[in-house]
């Protein structure tokens, strides 16, 4: 019965997902899209009142060693919730207008949230394996869920063949793991690099297993699936898939290097600071050249994940290193999520997600949700006083304490140049005509709820913002032995 | 008898590889399926030759049994592209004729690596109840999060594939 206990959130998200297909079935009518978003939120609100934070006293293992249950898992467990339910909030609208399969896409995207949940709680390669792929094969089909959209099956298709590819190697690699040190337990893993050392072998190991990780994190060298995967899919779905699976991404990263990697005591330093320069500028660099608003998101989803990883590279500058990155992925989360939501205040049909044109004066014709959107981007640049500022600082101060003084110098000029590209689509929303004809703007009332909630947020973080920090510092705590 | 294994080994990878290989190669994808059956065959018997039996049993029961037939029935049904002009390159021919005593080997392979194990102690029940055990108790969390997983993904074709309104 403990066992059923510990996994409670993960037990309302998978019932919701049943239920929803079930309300498909029974109610029919106008009235039947709303139903299932009705359903689909009160699931998902049940789920966060399981995994509330201060719920777990002393951390615990489940299902013989498969379930870890602490602060750590906790703090995933909401971020995912928080991000499915924006992203259901952020859907109906969307799919009724193109016609999307809109239960299977709900139940598709509560099974993913299921998958990421999972590798937060892994305490075993296999539950994290099982659980990853549970997070980004409903993915895979969410981003193909546009069938008659060439630029969706597009996004499918290269998602799910480098998807699967990496997936592969991740696989490779925790099988080196097991092979080396006779268990797929993270601390029985632990246990046996202790004995074993860093050897020839070990090193093999490590390195198909971060190929693998950074895949799915899109970490460059190994972002090349990014961009047409993220501009190709439903907007709804590139919220949702440009967020959840890379939070998780680093959940994994984060479990595997504190706790079984633990023991090898290497220097990451170096490794992860250089992925993390790269990523960072490559994103942000390219992300300057895009007329689509929504391409320069995917790519500057990209520079994020540099940040992100910066702050794993600091992690000799103590426990407030790791606690940047937790912080970091909940603010990216909320803010990246509501930024694609913003945009799809502006769908209409024909066209194929924002052009920065299409902007223009969007702020006299949508007032409040292009004020919300400048919140957001305002946010995703790192301007006080939002939750994006303290989220650069909080992985900007331990890379200094680290002794990384150049990475802190690429970071500050990447933030100049994220600063060029996001406040040029503010110009756009408040300085610039429409030319011609504009297209109206669709009714899109929980849209704009979910675009407004997370503009909030990020306000009310940025000023209010001990709190999520020291809930990001006590769930880095297990994970720092 | 100590070379016999890594002996068999070495063969039993070599069907693999080739069958992997010629799904890639062989111009016709009826051959490719039934070269992939090949390779999965040949993964059964190294599954056997580790003493694996059970898994050696699924392997052939599920993948060359369910699976490459699956592959061929969706080949019969979607239709094959006409047989036209010889498109095969110049070793195509000759592979084919190298893989058919390859595929006898293989299944001798097989048979030889079934009964090489004969002296492993059996447990009375055959090796269900620890599979039984080890399904449902042991990593019973793990197997649940799978089905779960072949639930989405059940959904999700269906949602890919279904003949809506659109």
């Amino acid at each position: 019965m403990n066992d059923l206990l510990a996994i409670l959130p993960e037990l309302a998200v998978t019932l919701t997902a049943a239920v929803v297909l079930v309300v498909d079935l029974a109610v029919k009518g106008p009235g039947r899209l709303r139903a299932l978003s009705l359903v689909a939120l009160a699931g998902l609100l049940v789920a966060g009142i399981a995994a509330r934070p201060g719920v777990i006293v002393t951390p615990y293992t489940a299902f013989n060693g498969f379930v870890v249950v602490d602060e750590f898992t906790q703090f995933f467990r909401v971020l995912f919730i928080v991000l499915a339910f924006i992203a259901v909030l952020a859907a109906e609208e969307y799919s009724a207008r193109r016609q999307l399969p809109y239960a299977e896409l709900i139940a598709t995207l509560l099974f993913s949230t299921l998958g990421a949940m999972t590798i937060a709680l892994s305490g075993d390669l296999i539950t994290l394996f099982v659980g990853l792929e549970l997070m980004t094969i409903p993915v895979y089909v969410l981003a193909g869920m546009q069938r008659r959209n060439p630029f969706s099956n597009e996004a499918a298709l290269k998602y799910f063949l480098l998807g699967a590819f990496s997936t592969a190697i991740l696989l490779y690699g925790f099988a080196w793991l097991y092979g080396l040190t006779g268990s797929t337990e993270l601390r029985g893993i632990a246990a046996g690099l202790a004995s074993t050392g860093l050897t020839g072998p070990v090193l093999v190991a490590l390195a198909l297993v971060t190929v693998g990780l950074s895949f799915k994190a899109a970490v460059v060298p190994f972002h090349q699936w990014t961009p047409d995967a993220y501009d190709g899919a439903p907007t709804p779905v590139t919220a949702f898939m440009s967020v959840a699976p890379k939070a998780a991404a680093f959940a994994a990263i984060l479990r595997l290097v504190g706790v079984a990697l633990q023991p090898l005591q290497i220097d990451w330093t170096v490794a992860f600071a250089v992925l993390a320069a790269l990523t960072m500028t490559l994103g942000n660099v390219v992300a300057l050249a895009q007329p689509s608003v929504k391409r320069m998101l995917a790519y500057s989803s990209i520079a994020h994940t540099g940040y992100i990883a910066a702050g794993v590279a600091a992690a000799q500058a103590g426990p407030q290193a790791w606690a940047g990155v937790l912080f970091y992925a909940f603010a990216y989360g909320l803010m990246n999520i509501g930024a694609f939501a913003a945009l799809m205040v502006l769908d209409t049909e024909g066209t194929r997600g924002a052009a920065l044109d299409d902007l223009r004066g969007l702020a006299r014709r949508a007032p409040w949700p292009a004020l919300a959107f400048t919140v957001l981007l305002i946010s995703l640049t790192g301007l006080p006083p939002t939750v994006g500022f303290w989220a650069k600082v909080f992985v900007f101060l331990p890379a200094l304490d680290a002794g990384l003084g150049w990475l802190a110098v690429i970071m500050a000029l990447n933030a100049a140049l994220a600063a060029y590209y996001y406040l040029r689509v503010v110009v756009y929303m408040y300085m610039l005509d429409p030319e011609g004809a504009v297209p109206d703007l669709a009714p899109a009332r929980l849209v704009g709820a979910a675009v407004g909630l997370t503009a909030i947020a990020s306000i009310v973080l940025g000023i209010w913002t001990d709190p999520l920090y020291s809930w990001a510092v006590s769930a880095a705590a297990p994970i720092l032995r | 008898m100590d070379f016999i294994a890594p002996l068999i080994f070495v063969i039993l990878a070599a069907i693999v590889v080739a069958g992997g290989l010629a799904v890639v190669l062989l111009p016709r994808i009826t051959g490719s399926a039934l070269s992939m059956g090949l390779s999965f065959l040949g993964m059964a018997g190294l599954f056997a030759l580790l003493g694996a039996e059970t898994i050696a049993f699924f392997q052939v029961l599920i993948y060359v049994g369910a699976i490459t037939v699956l592959i061929l029935y969706g080949v019969m049904l979607t239709g094959v592209a006409p047989a036209g002009a010889d498109r095969r390159l110049f070793f195509q021919k000759q592979a084919g004729w190298a893989l058919v005593p390859l595929k006898f080997v293989g299944v001798v392979a097989t048979v030889f690596a079934l009964s090489f194990q004969s002296n492993v102690v059996q447990q009375p029940g055959g090796d269900l109840e620890p599979l039984a055990n080890a399904v449902f108790r042991d990593y019973a969390f793990p197997f649940e999060v799978a089905s779960v997983l072949l639930l989405a993904a059940m959904i999700g074709a269906i949602a890919l594939v279904k003949r809506g309104d659109d």
